[in-house]
């Protein structure tokens, strides 16, 4: 969900980008190789660097594109939002749902989710039932707080807890995978024996 | 759904109240242990191995999750051999595939470290080289656009280390710095 508004940010700032008149059509005269830079679905900035035999090109603004020419010329060519949507629907459709996480809060102590931490659950089992043979990990972690051993398999129960709901939501049991980390790699770090309850945590990865 | 999984964290926390020095909340050394909870660390450590194991090996480099058309892989079989797959929603996809799609043909993958590629109609792609380690979100993503058109989303491998993508065509070379790009090789554009 988060994801895809971020996507909608994206597109209407490129919108705005395109009220500008657009360029003229590039002539094809023989097909050749075009890389082509997308603006990145949360908005921050990217780029990347197309190399050939003889030189190199740096694309960093959203739609900027290059022509690959036969003796290995890299020429920049005319390219805006419309026309490579246009160009490219079928590659873009083609497209695998974006992978998206989420985080689950407990009670100290517990697998019990905290209050505010509930309807997030019921958000989950809707988010990922929308992925085709979806692949979701949980990973429990435990607060700093009591014996290692203890927090190890308090975070697993918990990443349990999360596989369990998924499963009551008919994700297949073997396409979801449960993992405790105890109070390694802990979200939010502390010194040892601090409560925190960010730490007291599962994070689900989806996708 | 919701309810049951509601009460499931019930049932988890009702028996949680009966020890209470469990956990975040256990502050003194803890010796013995009952048959019960020995058996609970024994299947936590082996969930923990079988991910580790399965970052190294087992686990595929991606899974398919859309596909139109005519789309199969060209897989190198024992023996030196390779076979010609059709591949489906679900199927996993390999390092060393080499990923084809028909005239009528469209698909899209998502690799273990969250990468997207997809591919339009007549295109192949091989899979190069894969790996990723979901602990420290390092690995290697290299493959190369033999024919037609492809969208690619780059994941975790490009997030932490950039220079560890690579996507080559038959005459370019595109190194990544965070992103979501297109690559078009028209057939006979060489």
């Amino acid at each position: 969900m988060t994801v895809r508004v971020a996507l909608l940010g994206c597109f209407a700032l490129v919108l705005v980008a395109c009220a500008t008149p657009p360029p003229p059509p590039a002539p094809e005269v023989a097909p050749s190789e075009q890389i082509v830079l997308l603006p990145h679905a949360d908005g921050t900035p990217s780029s990347i660097v197309v190399q050939s035999r003889n030189s190199e090109v740096v694309l960093s603004t959203p739609y900027s594109s290059v022509e690959v020419g036969a003796g290995g010329g890299l020429k920049p060519i005319a390219a805006d939002e419309g026309s490579v949507k246009a160009r490219y629907a079928t590659e873009i459709q083609a497209l695998p749902r974006r992978p998206t996480h989420f985080q689950v809060y407990f009670e100290l102590n517990s697998t019990r989710l905290t209050r505010k931490s509930q309807p997030v659950l019921a958000e989950i089992q809707k988010e990922a039932a929308l992925y085709p043979a979806p692949e979701v990990i949980a990973i429990g972690h435990a607060d700093a707080i009591g014996q290692e051993k203890n927090n190890m398999q308090l975070s697993y129960r918990r990443a349990e807890v999360v596989r369990a709901a998924l499963i009551r939501a008919g994700i297949a049991a073997d396409r979801i995978q449960a993992v405790g980390r105890g109070t390694e790699e802990p979200l939010v770090p502390t010194p040892a024996h601090v409560p925190e309850p960010r730490n007291r945590v599962v994070v689900i990865r989806i996708r | 759904m919701t309810r049951d999984a509601l009460q499931l964290v019930e049932s988890y926390s009702d028996r949680r109240k009966s020890r209470r020095s469990y956990g975040e909340a256990a502050t003194r050394p803890n010796f013995i242990c009952s048959g019960n909870r020995i058996a609970a660390i024994g299947i936590v450590v082996l969930m923990q191995c079988v991910g580790c194991a399965a970052a190294d090996a087992a686990d595929p480099a991606g899974t398919v999750k859309t596909a139109q058309g005519t789309f199969f892989v060209e897989r190198a079989a024992a023996g030196g051999a390779s076979a010609t797959l059709p591949l489906h929603v679900g199927d996993a996809v390999q390092e060393g595939d080499r990923l084809e799609t028909g005239q009528d043909g469209a698909a899209g993958i998502t690799l273990r470290d969250d990468s997207l590629v997809s591919l339009g109609p007549n295109s192949a792609f091989e899979l190069q080289r894969f790996s990723f380690d979901p602990s420290s979100n390092r690995g290697t993503f290299i493959g190369e656009v033999l024919r037609g058109a492809m969208m690619f989303v780059t994941g975790l491998v490009a997030r932490t280390s950039p220079s560890s993508m690579k996507i080559s065509t038959p005459t370019a070379t595109i190194g990544i710095r965070g992103t979501e790009f297109i690559v078009d090789v028209p057939a006979g554009s060489q």
